[in-house]
């Protein structure tokens, strides 16, 4: 039981923590995750603005770059002097300030006088650039994203035509699919009119080609993510598609390598190609789960030619929350250590006065009634002692009522049986001379030869020795009237009676009363109070014999006993461990008046009124006894007659 | 006449005497026994026509020496005298055992008549 208040007191203390510790982390957890989403796909929108901001920079750049080469003076001299060197050379310089693939000029009537590549047309009327055709028919500036075919590009120049084909990965779905190869070619491209003298000259173009392109992606990576790596990897990654196709990219496959090629996720492409709206969301990128953006890219006509996306690698946000997670879970087992440690002191604080308590109350139980119970406590634990203390003192108190009751009981029981014997003792003495008495005295009344006075004075006699005769009866009767109340009982039963009764003056003496009864034992009529007091007797005689600590054991039995036919018999034995009796006192012990106690202790009657009571039930008691080893009374009283 | 004769058992002198003086007065022939031992040494010698044995004795009481009596000699009548008034605790055995009982002190007519019917009495017969 005390082993549960301490368990309980743990177990709720700890299950306090773990529930508190338990929801703290699943709402921790819950708002963490919620917010860290949020804040990133917030970062994420304001990155891919950055880097839609970026690539609209490129067009401006281009743009302003060719209106300011336009301005220059000296367009018509070239055309009339058919001086394309000059013209490559301005051209030349455009593409390096600029950093363009392609540029050249168209003339007014629609030929390409020159090409950056030196890559002269052979048919100058059907291959012009359609950035360079945009202007010329509408003679003001044009710019914008453009997708070019194979051969617009091969016209500008063959061996950039070969450089921007892409082969295809399939996604794992089509992976049975032939590898396909992608020529076409998206572009950020300017074309402005050059006037010269308020005539109009032709326009010149430029632009850059985005297909394998890593100069805007890592611009933007440069610039928005900072470079920023974890794990040895970089966290952002900025993709250019054309329609669902990486072109242009700093994600990198399993291998190392751009992925250039691979596909969009369906799901984002239906989202951002086909109903045109932006994605802000977690998005598998090519092997790993990011926090994406992607918004389509709209072509110079207005149709959605790709898709600019940026990215970050969730696993850097997934640390994060780990890490919290960590905390969160660190907090709540520091809270269990600290739940069992405080449960623990507390419960030693609240229960080490219970297990005093505990301990005092064996103590009493084992019949110290003068336990020493220590410092009072303050608070319920010093009332639960103090009423502790009550309850022992008037458990004394009832003690000594009934030890008192006790041996009252067992003075009134021998005194009794005392005067019974005496009485009977006297009765027969008295009646054998007053046989005598009687006898001779009606013998000589019988006698013819008395005179008068002779005769009345033995009548006289014989008169009072009738007197005394009924006088001996009376007393005679008075003894037997206390003697005997025999009736059927249970000797077990009896015994048992007996030793509550003396239980308490055992235990006082820390004497430990044991009792072995017989199964067998059958009912016999007896004397109940006469045949107890014998029993309280002896026992109460090896209490005073045996030190702390021993031990009286009693016990019943049936014998058969065989001497003079077969009878059968009852037997106690009575057996104390205590300081013994010595030869010469034990023949003296069952004579009246002998007591080996001090005087006034006792009367000296117990063992020979116990003797004349077990005599009179037709009974023995006999006794062994060893110096310092103890003493044993057996008492055989042979069962009724009616019982066998 | 055909004298009855009888045994007396007592450990008491007195009682003894009392007894041979009120029965020889009647004609009985009495024999006085001073203990048990005594008492049957000589039931082994001669017939009894009654013995009166007295119950309270020293080493053996009345009541062993009349059951060992009347196993030996079934057909002894035997009348038991105590000085006990009324043989309550041994009356069971006196009524199973079918002996005649009287009190001490008796006057010599309560003798005689408990004698005359102790005698006449039928040990198998009577209850």
């Amino acid at each position: 039981m005390n082993h549960n208040i301490r368990f309980y007191l743990i177990a709720s203390l700890l299950g306090m923590t773990v529930m508190v510790g338990g929801i703290s982390l699943f709402f921790g957890t819950y708002l963490i995750n919620k917010t860290v989403t949020r804040e990133a796909k917030n970062k994420i929108q304001f990155d891919l603005n950055a880097a839609l901001e970026i690539y609209s920079n490129v067009e401006k750049q281009i743009n302003s770059g060719l209106s300011l080469t336009a301005r220059d003076q000296g367009w018509e001299d070239c055309i009339n002097d058919k001086d394309t060197y000059k013209m490559e050379q301005k051209l030349a310089n455009l593409i390096q300030i600029l950093d363009l693939d392609f540029s050249g000029f168209v003339k007014n009537n629609y030929t390409t006088l020159c090409r950056q590549s030196g890559n002269k047309p052979e048919n100058p009327d059907t291959m012009i650039n359609p950035v360079a055709l945009l202007a010329l028919e509408t003679k003001s500036p044009i710019s914008g994203t453009f997708v070019l075919s194979h051969d617009e590009i091969k016209a500008e120049d063959p061996k950039l035509a070969e450089s921007i084909k892409i082969t295809v990965v399939n996604t794992p779905e089509e992976e049975s699919k032939e590898l396909s190869e992608v020529t076409s070619c998206m572009v950020i491209a300017s074309a402005v009119p050059i006037y010269e003298n308020n005539l109009f000259l032709g326009v010149i173009y430029g632009g850059v080609i985005l297909n394998h392109s890593i100069k805007i992606v890592d611009k933007v990576r440069k610039t928005v993510f900072q470079n920023e790596q974890y794990q040895g990897e970089n966290i952002g990654t900025v993709t250019i598609f054309l329609k669902d196709l990486r072109i242009s990219t700093n994600v990198l496959t399993k291998a190392g390598n751009r992925a250039v090629g691979t596909k969009i996720s369906k799901e984002v492409g239906i989202k951002v190609l086909t109903e045109g709206e932006s994605w802000i969301d977690r998005a598998f990128v090519v092997n790993n789960w990011n926090i994406t953006a992607y918004k389509p890219i709209k072509d110079y006509h207005g149709d959605i030619a790709g898709i600019l996306s940026v990215g970050v690698n969730e696993s850097k946000y997934a640390e994060f929350k780990r890490n919290t997670l960590l905390v969160f879970i660190a907090i709540t087992v520091a809270g269990i250590i600290i739940a069992v440690l405080l449960g623990y002191i507390l419960s030693k604080l609240v229960l080490n006065p219970v297990y005093e308590l505990i301990k005092i109350s064996k103590k009493v139980s084992e019949g110290d009634l003068y336990p020493v119970i220590g410092k009072i406590s303050k608070g319920e634990m010093g009332n639960l002692q103090k009423t502790f203390i009550e309850m022992v003192v008037s458990l004394r108190e009832q003690n000594i009522h009934q030890k008192e009751e006790s041996e009252k009981r067992l003075i009134i029981s021998q005194k009794q049986a005392s005067v019974g014997r005496l009485a009977a003792g006297v009765a027969h003495e008295i009646n054998n001379p007053l046989t005598g008495v009687l006898t001779f005295t009606h013998m000589l009344l019988q006698r013819d030869d008395l005179d008068s006075e002779m005769k009345s004075d033995l009548e006289t006699i014989a008169k009072a020795t009738d007197r005394v005769k009924e006088i001996v009866k009376g007393l005679l009767n008075f003894s037997r009237q206390i003697k005997l109340k025999p009736e059927l009982s249970n000797i077990n039963k009896i015994i048992e009676e007996t030793i509550t009764l003396i239980e308490n003056q055992a235990l006082v003496k820390r004497v430990f009363l044991c009792f072995d009864p017989g199964s067998d034992i059958q009912q016999r009529t007896l004397d109940r109070s006469q045949f107890q007091s014998v029993i309280m007797n002896i026992i109460i005689n090896a209490i005073d014999a045996t030190n702390p600590g021993g031990n009286i054991t009693i016990s019943t039995r049936c014998n058969l006993k065989t001497q003079n036919g077969k009878h059968r018999e009852i037997e106690i034995i009575i057996a104390d461990n205590g300081c013994g009796i010595s030869p010469d006192q034990l023949d003296k012990m069952f004579d009246p008046f002998f007591t080996t106690k001090e005087v006034g202790k006792g009367t000296g009657l117990g063992l020979s009124v116990s003797l004349g009571i077990i005599e009179h039930h037709g009974g023995t008691i006999s006794v062994k006894s060893q110096i310092g080893k103890g003493s044993t009374f057996v008492i055989h009283l042979p069962l009724d007659k009616q019982n066998e | 006449m055909n004298k009855e004769k009888i045994l007396v058992i007592d450990d008491n002198e007195i009682v003894l005497q009392s007894c041979k003086r009120i029965l020889e007065s009647k004609n009985y022939s009495v024999t006085l026994c001073s203990s048990a031992t005594e008492g049957i040494k000589t039931i082994e010698d001669h017939k009894f026509s009654l013995i009166i044995i007295d119950i309270v004795m020293p080493y053996c009481d009345g009541i062993k020496l009349s059951g060992k009596i009347q196993s030996n000699y079934p057909d002894s009548k035997i009348l038991l005298i105590s000085g006990y008034m009324e043989p309550k605790p041994f009356s069971e055995i006196i009524i199973e055992k079918k002996t005649n009982f009287i009190a001490k002190p008796f006057t010599p007519d309560e003798l005689l008549k408990a004698v005359k019917s102790a005698i006449i009495r039928d040990p198998e017969s009577t209850g």
